[in-house]
């Protein structure tokens, strides 16, 4: 078990000892291939590290049915703010095939706190180290997106308002999305998406 | 600053921790209007507001937008307590502002002696982090759709299905929901 917690990357700050403290804490979970593991939507307060199998991330296609957005796959580990922060799961998430996963919530928490709490903080820490990481990668994405996506609409700009163009604000308030028009358009997205990442 | 001002603050710490806290940090005055740290600085430590207010500023083509007010009883600059970073954003006091200033180094010494404060504070520090990070991710799927919209037009109204999926597509899938499914408030615009 320990070997998993190990090579998960959030983890990768909590030195040996504490990985292995971390397992004592954990709960196996085994579900069968197809088996719900979380609902979008529904109350959560629980992480889960694979150790075998995987989850597949589904979310509500355009039109009807689910799209898969995404696999979880050995030593991934899903909702571990969640533990931290309770709230409601952010997709619904099904057993790809037979799975076993390590299970750690709010309650392991808080017990962990009283039993071990440097182990406790140091886990909790982890996970905010990882916010910080993923929201630093956020950030510059959106400046490299905002570059290209102004070097393509240069000339329309140029030609539209001459050339007192504005950037447009990091921190625009309205909300907008595109509208793709079928399951097509929507999968062609993600696949572009992808590649940009 | 005495402990009993702090524990309106913090409840549930003991006076002792407060006492702790008090001794291990640094309260420092400042007056309205000036900063408290600046966007672009180096960052170790962060800032608890004791009394006043602050503004969390950041600047975009010469445009100032603020983007938070916080009171009394919360964190700023809390990044700087988890590594080593810049300054994201500028905070200034909106009103005359008494803050403790909590140095990274105390910070850990705290977490790791396994203190109710640290606890407290670190899950101040997740709570905050997963927010900025939710709106980040937003922020990116809205640039990302502008950039698929041939026209660069943006349509009228919300859909939060497409900007889930679109944020599905940059990796971040798995940021918890908010408990309630309305667009982050606007930032605030003033001319500097």
């Amino acid at each position: 078990m320990t070997s998993v917690i190990r090579a998960v990357k959030v983890f990768e700050s909590l030195s040996d000892a504490e990985c292995a403290e971390l397992v004592r804490f954990m709960r196996i979970r085994q579900y069968q291939a197809g088996a719900t593991i979380f609902e979008r939507g529904k109350p959560g307060d629980s992480m889960l590290v694979i150790a075998e199998g995987a989850l597949s991330v589904v979310m509500p296609g355009p039109r009807h049915g689910n799209i898969e957005v995404a696999r979880v796959g050995v030593a991934e580990v899903v909702g571990e703010m969640s533990c931290i922060v309770p709230t409601p799961r952010c997709a619904t998430m099904l057993a790809a095939v037979r799975t076993t996963a390590y299970e750690f919530g709010r309650k392991e928490l808080a017990t962990m706190r009283l039993q071990a709490p440097a182990v406790a903080a140091a886990v909790v820490s982890a996970v905010i180290r990882s916010v910080a990481l993923r929201l630093r990668r956020v950030d510059e994405r959106i400046e490299r997106e905002l570059a290209g996506h102004l070097a393509a609409r240069l000339p329309e700009m140029r030609q539209a308002v001459g050339f007192s163009t504005r950037k447009p604000s990091r921190r625009s308030s309205a909300h907008s999305a595109p509208e793709p028009t079928g399951p097509d358009a929507w999968t062609a997205l993600l696949t572009r998406l992808r590649g940009n990442a | 600053m005495k402990a009993a001002e702090l524990a309106a603050l913090l409840p549930g710490s003991s006076s002792a921790e407060l006492e702790q806290l008090l001794a291990a940090t640094r309260a420092r005055r400042f007056p309205a209007g000036t900063w408290l740290c600046r966007d672009g600085a180096p960052a170790s430590s962060c800032f608890f507001i004791a009394s006043g207010a602050v503004e969390v500023i950041k600047f975009v083509d010469g445009e100032e937008c603020v983007l938070a007010t916080l009171r009394p009883g919360t964190l700023v600059g809390q990044t700087g307590l988890v590594q080593d970073s810049l300054r994201s954003a500028s905070v200034r006091a909106k009103s005359a502002t008494t803050a403790l200033e909590i140095k990274r180094r105390t910070f850990q010494r705290f977490v790791q002696q396994g203190s109710p404060l640290a606890v407290h504070f670190q899950e101040q520090i997740a709570i905050a982090g997963i927010r900025q990070l939710r709106a980040a991710a937003d922020q990116l799927a809205l640039v990302l759709a502008q950039a698929v919209r041939p026209s660069g037009k943006q349509p009228a109204t919300v859909d939060r299905r497409a900007l889930a999926f679109i944020q599905a597509g940059t990796g971040e899938w798995d940021l918890p929901l908010d408990r309630g499914t309305s667009p982050p408030p606007a930032a605030k615009k003033r001319a500097s």
